[in-house]
C-alpha cells in the first residue's frame, strides 16, 4: 500500500499569503505589523480632571497690599484614575490648563487688584501655576493665566494634597476674613 | 444644674484655648518683616505647610518708572509669569529649618535678572539675617545682611 505525501500542517494547506516561501517580504512585515499594533496599545493616555472648588480663606485682619489666602486641597486623583483603570504611579505628566478664582460670597472679587495662585506639597517645591493682574473691576469669577513652564507638576499632585495659595492684593484694609474659592482644569498623560 | 455647667464650661474655656495655640517653633524665630541692605524692599517671611517663604510687601519705588504703573516680574523666565505683580512677589522659597539657626533647601529670586539661586539663611542675632545665595556650591555665592524691621 502506498501512502500519500502528507500535507504540511497535518493536511491542513497553508494559506498562500500567509506563506514566507511564496511572499518573503511577510518575514518583515510580520514582525512590523505586530511591533506597530503594541506601540499603539502602549501609547500614553491623556486624561482631563477637574477639581472641586476649593474654599480659600486670608484670615483678618488684612491689609492694603498683598494678603495670603490660603487651602488644603486633597485631590481624589488616585479615586479618579482608579475610576478609569489606571494607579497613580502611572502618572506621568500634568499640565494645569484653567485655573478659574471666583468669590465664595455676595463680595465677590470685588476689593482684588490682582491675584496670583502658588501649589506646594510634599517634597515639591513651591510652583507659582497662575496670575491675572488686574483683575476686571467688581467681577465675581475669572479665568487666571496659566504658567507655561510647569515642570513639577505631577510631582506634586502624587502627593495627594496640594496646599494652594492665593495672593491676593487688596485696595484696602479689613477686619474680616476673605473667602474666595479656586477651580482647576488640568491635562493628565498616564501611560499604562 | 445649668448655672453649674455654664461655670464649668467658663473655667475649662482657657485651658482648650492653650491647647489650640501650638507652641512656636525654633524655625518661627524667622517670621517677620526684614529689610535687605539695599533698603529698597521689605520682606515679609511666613510659614506655609511647614515650610518658611518671603513675599515682597513693601517697595521703596512701587511704580515703573518707565510705565508709572505698578512693577511687575518683567524679567521673569517664563513670559507667561511677567504680569505678576512685584508687591507680593514670594521670592523666598521652601525653606526648611536644619537647626542651629539655619534655614537651608530653599532658593532666592532675583527680579533684578530673572534667575533664581539655591539659599541658606543664617539667624545671626533675633534682628540680624545672612541670606546666601549660591549656584551649586556654598561656597560659591553671595551673602546679603537683611534686618528686621521691627527690633525685638
Amino acid at each position: 500500500m502506498r501512502s500519500e505525501p502528507r500535507e504540511p500542517l497535518g493536511g491542513i494547506k497553508r494559506p498562500l499569503f500567509l506563506s514566507p516561501d511564496h511572499f518573503p517580504m511577510m518575514r518583515i512585515t510580520l514582525p512590523a505589523l505586530l511591533l506597530a499594533t503594541l506601540s499603539a496599545c502602549t501609547e500614553p493616555e491623556r486624561l482631563v480632571y477637574q477639581s472641586d472648588p476649593i474654599p480659600l480663606v486670608a484670615a483678618g485682619p488684612l491689609f492694603e497690599g498683598t494678603n495670603t489666602a490660603q487651602g488644603e486641597w486633597t485631590t481624589g486623583l488616585e479615586a479618579f484614575l482608579k475610576a478609569q483603570g489606571h494607579d497613580l504611579t502611572q502618572l506621568r505628566e500634568a499640565r494645569l490648563t484653567m485655573a478659574i478664582l471666583s468669590g465664595a460670597d455676595s463680595t465677590g472679587l470685588s476689593g482684588i487688584r490682582n491675584a496670583s495662585i502658588q501649589w506646594v506639597g510634599g517634597d515639591a517645591g513651591m510652583q507659582q501655576v497662575a496670575v491675572r493682574n488686574p483683575l476686571p473691576p467688581d467681577s465675581n469669577a475669572v479665568a487666571l493665566t496659566v504658567a507655561a513652564d510647569q515642570p513639577k507638576l505631577a510631582d506634586l499632585l502624587r502627593t495627594g494634597t496640594v496646599t494652594v495659595v492665593a495672593d491676593l492684593d487688596l485696595d484696602a484694609d479689613s477686619d474680616a476674613d476673605r473667602h474666595v474659592i479656586g477651580s482647576f482644569t488640568l491635562e493628565l498623560t498616564v501611560a499604562p | 444644674m445649668r448655672t453649674t455647667l455654664l461655670f464649668i464650661a467658663l473655667l475649662l474655656l482657657p485651658l482648650t484655648r492653650a491647647h489650640a495655640q501650638a507652641p512656636p517653633e525654633p524655625g518661627d524665630r524667622l517670621i517677620g518683616v526684614w529689610e535687605p541692605s539695599h533698603g529698597k524692599a521689605r520682606v515679609k517671611i511666613e510659614k506655609i505647610g511647614g515650610k518658611y517663604y518671603g513675599k515682597i510687601v513693601w517697595l521703596r519705588e512701587p511704580n515703573d518708572p518707565a510705565t508709572g504703573t505698578p512693577k511687575v516680574d518683567k524679567n521673569n523666565p517664563d513670559e507667561s509669569l511677567r504680569t505678576v505683580p512685584l508687591r507680593g512677589y514670594r521670592l523666598l522659597k521652601d525653606f526648611i529649618y536644619s537647626g542651629n539657626n539655619e534655614w537651608a533647601e530653599g532658593t532666592i529670586y532675583d527680579p533684578e535678572n530673572g534667575s533664581t539661586y539655591s539659599c541658606v539663611i543664617i539667624l545671626k542675632d533675633d534682628n540680624t539675617l545672612d541670606i546666601r545665595g549660591f549656584i551649586g556650591v556654598k561656597a560659591l555665592g553671595r551673602t546679603d545682611v537683611w534686618k528686621r524691621l521691627q527690633a525685638k
